[in-house]
């Protein structure tokens, strides 16, 4: 369990499923999948039963600190060797306004990556026109790093899809920058900052 | 099986495979993949009865037209829903380098993708200092999308990964002009 002041993180629950289902086949929240299949319970059964034997894979739930869950994210495609992952699986509950909500999961999921799982590197892929998502990710410091021509279909048409990238020691950079610190290990002499 | 004036690329078969084992246990070869790890007969054997049950991979032989086997070439992650594929998979005997094999293969094959497969992109990812295999993509109209900083450990650090897109409008221009 990882705690903020606004929200807490933690494991996905057998209980949490039906939720999960409802928001998954959401057509606002859908829109930005790059998976249009809808899901029934036997099927986001199934995604748990996977996920629990999958170490390359790690979902949280956002609950609010009152204990109700608002939201999920996770780290997909987890490469240990080479110290990366993609930061993904962001979903907040429409009924959720409270963007900030969102933020702080994000902000908490990013220590766990980077003083954690000594993670080196984070990815992040998302349709070019989905440019709220976009601007949350560059506010979280990460760079666009490629747009991958017309690479996912949705809507009619193929988008284009932006690949962004974070490193550790740009991450701690600013961390250190925001919180007036001192940056460990010297990052701000090898960040690009 | 697809034919070309030097080079024929075929269906891997279960004898290939001591063959695929020492390529990818090659040195040199070694150093422009993604994964480290050496492999034995029996993980060999494993990777072909896996590749027989996955729809999203098409590897090939590239044999020469006498019939000699040369070389390795493939599709990954073919997503058939979003019409596109990773080219990528390629090994070559080290002894027939230079040859203009490897050329002709990767003709045949992003030919088949677009033609046959019905692929409206391919991609590439490529450690930065394989410049060899960056500039024959470009030749074949691959266009540079980006740079994944950073995102692959080899040699004692990080490097970056260059990523490459071909589009099959492109390709088919590409093609009439010739």
């Amino acid at each position: 369990m990882i705690k903020g002041e606004r929200v807490i993180l933690r494991a996905v629950e057998e209980r949490d499923l039906p939720l999960i289902a409802r928001w998954r086949n959401d057509p606002e929240i859908a829109r930005f999948f790059f998976s249009p299949f809808p899901i029934n319970a036997g099927g986001q059964k199934k995604w748990y039963e996977d996920l629990l034997a999958d170490g390359r894979r790690i979902v949280f739930m956002i609950d609010s600190l009152e204990g109700q869950a608002v939201g999920m994210l996770g780290l997909d495609n987890i490469d240990y060797r080479n110290q990366q992952a993609e930061l993904g699986l962001v979903v907040l509950d429409p009924g959720q306004r409270e963007r900030r909500y969102a933020r702080e999961a994000v902000i908490l999921t990013i220590r766990y990556a980077f003083e954690e799982l000594n993670l080196h590197r984070l990815v992040a892929a998302m349709y070019a026109f989905n440019r709220r998502i976009i601007e949350g990710a560059q506010w979280h410091g990460f760079q666009e790093e490629a747009v991958l021509r017309q690479a996912a279909f949705s809507g009619g048409r193929f988008h284009d899809k932006v690949i962004m990238g974070l490193l550790r020691e740009e991450w701690q950079a600013r961390r250190g920058l925001e919180q007036g610190e001192r940056p460990r290990d010297g990052a701000v002499s090898k960040g690009g900052l | 099986m697809m034919q070309g004036k030097r080079v024929v690329l075929r269906p891997v078969e279960e004898r290939d495979l001591a063959l695929l084992a020492r390529w990818r246990n090659d040195p040199h070869n070694r150093r422009f993949f993604f994964s480290p790890f050496l492999i034995n007969p029996g993980g060999q054997k494993r990777w072909y009865e896996d590749l027989l049950a996955d729809r999203s991979r098409l590897i090939l032989m590239i044999d020469t037209v006498e019939g000699k086997t040369v070389g390795m070439i493939g599709l990954n992650r073919i997503d058939w829903r979003n019409q596109e594929a990773e080219s990528g998979m390629f090994l070559l005997d080290p002894e027939q380098r230079g040859q203009g094999y490897a050329e002709e293969a990767v003709m045949l094959m992003t030919n088949y993708a677009f033609e046959e497969l019905n692929l409206h992109r391919l991609y590439a990812e490529i450690y930065d200092f394989n410049q060899g295999v960056i500039a024959m993509s470009k030749l074949f109209g691959f266009k540079e999308e980006g740079v994944l900083r950073q995102a692959a450990f080899t040699d004692g650090r990080f490097h970056d990964k260059v990523i490459l897109g071909l589009l099959r409008e492109e390709w088919q221009e590409e093609q009439g002009q010739k």
